[in-house]
């Protein structure tokens, strides 16, 4: 025990908190540490001191304060709306009801997306196995169908943007030297057939009936955008050439 | 049930302090019929002031107010403290609606009390800082007290403490709670209303060094 160890523990000590082996280490520091004895004196004087003050006794008038201020609050809750009072009223009730409903939806959610669940077999979740009539959607589409729509979409959007760029490219492809043209077809090559061998991955996975897992589309897409980027940059005259 | 804050009268009858509101919104108010009443039971007291019962609330008020009046005198000082007192009353009865009995009445009522004067010396010390109120520095008018030599001393090195120091001070040293207690009060961990105390008493020390080692001086 030395005075370090007097300073950390003096509270715990003067509060009778401390174990008894270190109580007994730090009296006989006390015995022979006038500094330390001082300071331990002046921290049990002070708590008798504050163990001591008088209760302060509230001013008579304050009882008719608080009613007239309570009187003032319940005139302010007659103004309110029924519908804000009424929401007073359950949201205590209400705010449980909510955070469990949360919660099973997340978890619910959480089982659906789930990589390698199985696709819900409802009817109203299956869309394929229900031919809506002429000019209707489905009502409800399955967390999977929506996806493969999505997926769809995003496919459909890519062919266009590719389109387009690679007409501009070819008309770019004048102002290219032949070294330039040669290294922008090669790179493309390469996009396309790794774009290529992710649809046809993507194809024999749904053969099987498996559900779209989240991320099974990035690798495609990343082709996709590469491609984008490389066609910009032999459009602009800036990537690659 | 567990014993909060030094030995007192469960029900303070000083009818002085027994004061009936005279305005026509309180006094004369019809509030629901009292019904057979054990004011020491808590459960019963807090379900009659949840129905709006007069008596009840009167009963709660004088069961708790030397403690929530001492322990906001002592955050806020004596000028702010029948402000805060009031802040503290009305958040209380206003608040037993959502008292669901998880902790001991008077450790709720504690916290209610001791939030409302943290914030008060927020919104205080944010005005100050700000230029608004430069009255807010003068210190607080002295109030009569049994023992003024000892009292004074301590109370005025108390108010240079930080609001968070002199809250668990005065909850531990002077209403003597537990750490356990002012943990759950000031909604932190056991471990750090230890350390508060600790700084807090150190900082007292400090703050009251003279006058402790005069009084060594006078011992030896």
């Amino acid at each position: 025990m030395n005075c370090h160890d007097v300073e950390r523990w003096s509270t715990a000590y003067v509060d009778g908190e401390l174990d008894d082996r270190r109580a007994s280490a730090l009296r006989g520091h006390l015995r022979i540490c006038d500094g330390c004895r001082a300071r331990i004196e002046d921290e049990s004087r002070l708590l008798a001191a504050a163990q001591e003050l008088p209760p302060v006794d509230p001013p008579p008038a304050l009882w008719s304060s608080i009613e007239q201020r309570i009187a003032d609050a319940e005139i302010a809750d007659a103004e309110r709306s029924r519908a804000w009072l009424w929401w007073a009223a359950v949201r205590a009730r209400a705010l449980p009801v909510a955070v469990g409903a949360l919660a099973v939806a997340v978890v619910v959610v959480w089982l659906w997306r789930r990589p390698g669940s199985p696709a819900p077999q409802t009817a109203a979740t299956e869309p394929t196995a229900v031919t809506p009539a002429a000019g209707e959607q489905p009502a409800v589409l399955s967390f999977d169908a929506a996806r493969r729509a999505e997926a769809a979409r995003a496919e459909a959007r890519y062919s266009k943007a590719l389109a387009e760029l690679r007409q501009l490219a070819a008309d770019e492809r004048g102002t290219m030297s032949a070294d330039e043209a040669a290294e922008l077809d090669t790179q493309m090559r390469a996009l396309e057939q790794q774009a290529n061998g992710e649809r046809a991955r993507l194809a024999a996975s749904r053969s099987d009936g498996a559900t779209l897992a989240p991320r099974e589309l990035d690798r495609l897409h990343a082709a996709y955008r590469g491609q984008v980027a490389l066609l910009e940059g032999a459009i602009t005259g800036g990537v690659n050439r | 049930m567990i014993q909060i804050g030094p030995s007192e009268p469960e029900v303070d009858d000083d009818p002085v302090n027994i004061a009936i509101g005279t305005d026509k919104e309180t006094a004369s108010l019809v509030r629901p019929k009292t019904r057979d009443l054990d004011i020491a039971d808590d459960a019963a007291l807090v379900a009659a002031c949840r129905r709006g019962e007069h008596r009840a609330m009167e009963a709660l008020y004088h069961r708790y107010k030397r403690r929530v009046y001492g322990l906001v005198t002592r955050i806020v000082g004596y000028s702010d403290a029948d402000e805060v007192a009031q802040e503290a009353f009305v958040r209380i009865y206003r608040g037993l609606a959502k008292f669901r009995g998880d902790s001991q009445l008077g450790t709720w009522i504690y916290r209610l009390s001791v939030n409302a004067a943290l914030s008060h010396v927020t919104r205080r010390q944010k005005r100050i800082h700000a230029g608004e109120e430069v009255l807010a520095d003068l210190p607080a008018p002295a109030a009569p007290r049994r023992d003024p030599r000892l009292s004074e001393r301590l109370e005025k090195a108390m108010n240079e403490l930080p609001p968070g120091y002199r809250a668990v001070l005065v909850l531990h040293d002077i209403e003597g709670l537990s750490h356990e207690e002012c943990a759950e009060i000031m909604g932190c961990r056991v471990g750090t209303s230890k350390s508060q105390l600790h700084k807090a008493r150190a900082k007292m020390r400090e703050l009251l060094g003279p006058e402790l080692a005069r009084e060594r001086g006078g011992q030896s």
